[in-house]
């Protein structure tokens, strides 16, 4: 029993002294996924830009069909409507998958298409976050050092929060039959 | 608070299927708590088990996800989308978290809850990532027994500390019926202890600040029980995994069951 303590004493163990050294990572790794949601983030506004302009230039065409059909031949109108229509349809159809909640899919492949990283850094960030926190609770003594520890895992956390904003992570379980 | 004796010998069935086969008590428990917004709320520290068992309750019970310790970040949310209505949160237990505590205080008093569910494990709070002798606990030479003994008697105490700290909303809260529920959970550990546990909820502080809170509530709309189970059988181990104190040898599935299925009964009997 002995011998089998003092292995584990030396082995993969946090010490006091990795205090610094965590805080550094904390503060590293919460910049680096900041800057890859941010990325992240404004892709999602430009391909729901550019869906919303779509949307609306096909809905014009839509109705400007509709209102002036008399002036075209009917085939040029037919084929103006039918254009516009599914144009319209596909493209209020995509909008509305990235807009609903519970559709995580839509949103993960295009974070996916743009980046793998993101995931593994996340992953990383979640595990150190947890890390630190049972430093903060297990192993800090010092008033003021889990003071600064505290603000450091909370901008970690608001990091992370903001990545399960953007892939929609299912903010609750729900009971399924 | 618990049997320790199997009237049910239920061998065979996974937790996964005991859970299953309780569904229905906690089925018409859901629909009891229709028409309204959040409506079961689970306290208690860090690594007591309170999202263990928001996942049975919800109908999470997969053993492999049960017993995977993840710190949880924020308030927890478990819908019954089903039904619409019921809900179940816990705020997270790690000392750090007391805002999300206070935003759960405040629909405490306001008798947003039909059941509050305070979750203890005589001290046997898990913790992640650490070592235990990186505890700030752990002195140079202790044995493992040592350790745990000293490392328990701290986290009862927080236990204590805790409990008198949502006394206050509940004293405070409006005069709706409420059932409150003490869980004393992890027998597998402890289960050697019976007699101490038993006596440490029931007849010292802890069970001083209960009574405190009946006697400001009053017992017309308000009573709480002790109820006790193990909702999985795992033994206590630290963070990085080497092992604390072992399942109890006089511990087994079957009275796991019997115990959990009381725990379940008890919340379907509030809500006939
Ligand atoms: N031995 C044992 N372990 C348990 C029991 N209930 C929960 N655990 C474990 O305790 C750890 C913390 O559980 P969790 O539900 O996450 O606690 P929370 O922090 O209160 O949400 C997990 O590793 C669980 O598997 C129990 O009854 N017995
Ligand atoms: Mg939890």
């Amino acid at each position: 029993m002995d011998s089998f303590q003092d292995d584990i004493k030396y082995e993969n163990r946090i010490v006091p002294e990795d205090r610094d050294k965590l805080i550094a990572l904390l503060e590293e790794y919460s910049a680096k996924l900041q800057k890859k949601c941010d990325y992240i983030d404004r892709s999602l506004i430009i391909i729901k830009t550019f869906l919303f302009s779509i949307a609306i230039i096909s809905a014009v065409a839509c109705v400007y069909a509709i209102a002036y059909h008399k002036r075209m031949d009917s085939s040029t109108h037919f084929f103006i409507l039918m254009v516009s229509f599914l144009a319209l349809s596909a493209s209020s159809m995509s909008l509305f998958h990235l807009y609903d909640d519970d559709n995580e899919l839509e949103r993960k492949n295009i974070i996916n298409s743009h980046n793998h990283e993101t995931h593994a850094l996340a992953h990383r960030l979640n595990k150190l976050v947890g890390i630190a926190s049972g430093f903060y609770e297990h192993v800090e003594k010092k008033e003021i050092s889990k003071i600064e520890l505290d603000l450091k895992i909370s901008e970690a956390e608001s990091v992370l929060n903001y990545y399960d904003s953007i892939i929609g992570k299912p903010k609750s379980y729900s009971y399924k039959k | 608070m618990f049997k320790d004796t199997i009237e049910v010998v239920s061998t065979g069935l996974s937790i996964y299927e005991l859970v299953n086969k309780s569904r229905p008590s906690l089925q018409r428990l859901v629909k009891r708590l229709r028409g309204g917004e959040a409506k079961i709320v689970v306290f208690g520290a860090g690594g007591t088990g309170k999202t263990t068992l928001g996942k049975m309750l919800a109908g999470e019970s997969d053993p492999s996800i049960l017993a995977d310790y993840e710190e949880s970040r924020t308030t927890e949310k478990f819908n019954f989308k089903r039904e619409q209505s019921g809900i179940i949160i816990i705020p997270p237990g790690q000392g750090r978290r007391d805002d999300e505590w206070l935003a759960a205080f405040r629909q405490v008093s306001d008798g947003k809850f039909r059941i509050i569910i305070n979750v203890v494990s005589y001290g046997y709070h898990s913790f992640r990532e650490i070592s235990y002798v990186s505890d700030k606990l752990y002195q140079q030479g202790m044995t493992v027994e040592e350790f745990v003994e000293i490392y328990t008697e701290k986290c009862r105490q927080k236990e204590i500390n805790q409990l008198k700290e949502i006394s206050t909303p509940i004293k405070m809260s409006k005069a709706v019926p409420t059932l409150m529920l003490t869980l004393v959970s992890k027998q597998d550990i402890w289960w050697q202890d019976r007699d101490v546990v038993t006596k440490h909820y029931s007849d010292s502080e802890y069970n001083n600040t209960i009574q405190e809170i009946l006697s400001t509530r009053g017992t017309a709309n308000f009573s709480h029980e002790y109820v006790s189970t193990s909702l999985i059988i795992n033994g206590f181990t630290s963070g990085t995994g080497e092992p604390l104190k072992s399942i109890a040898s006089d511990y087994s599935q079957p009275l796991q069951f019997a115990n959990l299925a009381e725990v379940f009964k008890k919340i379907d009997e509030f809500c006939q």
